[in-house]
């Protein structure tokens, strides 16, 4: 018997152990906080647990509700990030960005919510999404272009957050607005996220550091044919993450992505 | 679709549940042989087989967890067209993978023929990984069943590699004292 035995072997193991292997959840590690926070993290369930039975939120009818701890208001907030630190650099320019797979050359294979947690190890979805704003319904799809030889060369995956959306799933206009309103947040570990460049004043780039995080964030001011524009780009756990805003406060941006980088939902920015 | 009613499908001989078989899992399935195989046609291949010996065998089987009983075939046939490849094919993880568990053998003469089926082997590990505590059993599957790198599993459960490759070796080695204790003699 040789380890290729062993390893063939396997192949008879019982399913129900597969099935655990293919289907369980991130295993939590536990940590130096993890008892302090317990009684805290009781109380929020109990608000959380009010909250729905008040039927506080309004859904639109056909959107996809999001985990109520998401809308749990924050008493106390866990982390925080403090305003002065954070760097803002001016976006002189918006430039289209996209790349065309040949079919002859490239395979594409849709990926489901299983295929992205198993391909990325985690679920994308950030931990604090900002109050009526609702996940689109193919955040839990994208397409995956392969090599012929199996190698995965575009692996991008895009989740969007507005406040509404039309019949073909693009986001609608926010009220008497002429834009939406939102975040789109993009994730790749290959690197080829985005579908916009943008351009940054070179001279003076500066990134902020949010939990150890180096994290470039853009910002463009409204204009008559554009709204007020927020971007963060940052790589974290070998994913590189870009995320738009579009007439958002940068306060909720930056909750956003430290909820990414932290892995907690209860962001707050200090005063 | 769910997979009650794939089954169901496959009960009824309808051909369609082929289809949606292929469509709900053919990809994951593809991954899994791919990582054997690291050729995407003899991958894809593998996994066709797979679709017709499901085809073949439901009924009389009516699997509960629908992917793994699938996964289960077509791991099955990857290590088939791992045999009928030459060595050099084989990829660098396969390999690595079986060194990895050549040391949980206890008595490593290599090249003896081996009076255990491969078939026992499954039972006496299933019965071994069922006795781990869940993190530890869900790691072996995912590296042994599964083929994910070490790298891979590190980023999936947000657990450092080192930590990976310890719990592993441990894992190893109570499973080498477990065949041992099982009898396993070559």
């Amino acid at each position: 018997m040789n380890g290729k035995d062993l390893l063939r072997g396997m192949s008879f193991i019982d399913e129900k152990l597969i099935a655990e292997a293919d289907t369980a959840a991130p295993i939590k590690v536990k940590n130096f906080f993890l008892k302090k926070y317990l009684v805290a993290a009781a109380c929020l369930v109990f608000i959380a647990a009010i909250a729905i039975s008040l039927n506080k939120f309004d859904i639109p009818h056909g959107f996809q509700k999001l985990p109520e701890h998401t809308y749990t208001p924050v008493q106390p907030p866990y982390e925080w990030i403090d305003p002065n630190n954070v760097a803002l650099n001016e976006i002189k320019e918006i430039v289209e960005y996209s790349v065309y797979y040949d079919p002859d050359l490239y395979d594409i294979h849709m990926w489901n919510a299983d295929d992205i947690i198993r391909y990325y190890g985690k679920d994308l979805t950030p931990l604090y999404i900002p109050a009526f704003l609702y996940p689109s319904r193919y955040n839990k799809s994208t397409k995956a272009v392969y090599e012929k030889n199996g190698e995965i060369v575009s692996d991008s995956v895009t989740m969007k957050f507005y406040t509404g959306y039309n019949e073909d799933g693009s986001p609608k206009l926010f009220q008497n607005s002429s834009s939406v309103k939102g975040i789109t947040v993009q994730a790749s570990k290959t690197g080829t996220i985005a579908s916009y460049r943008y351009v940054l004043s070179m001279n003076k780039v500066k990134k902020t550091d949010i939990g150890g995080v180096q994290v470039l964030l853009g910002k463009k001011a409204p204009s008559a044919n554009f709204p007020q524009m927020y971007t963060a780009e940052f790589a974290f756990c070998g994913i590189n993450y870009n995320i738009t805003a579009l007439q958002m406060e940068l306060s909720e941006v930056l909750k956003t992505v430290a909820s990414i980088i932290w892995s907690d939902g209860n962001i707050a920015v200090t005063e | 679709m769910e997979d009650c009613e794939i089954v169901r499908m496959f009960w009824n001989r309808d051909e369609t549940a082929i289809a949606y078989a292929e469509s709900k899992y053919g990809t994951k399935l593809g991954v899994i042989a791919m990582r054997i195989l690291n050729n995407r046609e003899d991958a894809a291949e593998c996994v066709n087989d797979t679709m017709l010996k499901a085809w073949d065998t439901i009924p009389p089987q009516k699997p509960v967890y629908l992917f793994a009983y699938m996964a289960k075939i077509c791991r099955y046939f990857a290590f088939g067209i791992l045999d009928r490849n030459s060595a050099q094919k084989r990829s660098a993880e396969i390999i690595e993978l079986t060194n990895e568990l050549s040391q949980c053998i206890p008595d490593p003469i290599s090249e003896i023929e081996c009076d255990i089926e491969s078939r026992e082997i499954g039972h006496l590990i299933s019965t071994f990984i069922s006795g781990l505590p869940k993190e530890k059993r869900i790691i072996f599957m995912r590296r042994y069943w599964y083929t994910d790198s070490i790298c891979s599993i590190s980023e999936r459960y947000g657990i450092s590699e080192s930590k990976v490759k310890t719990m592993l070796f441990r894992i190893r080695k109570d499973l080498k004292d477990f065949l041992r204790k099982e009898g396993v003699v070559l």
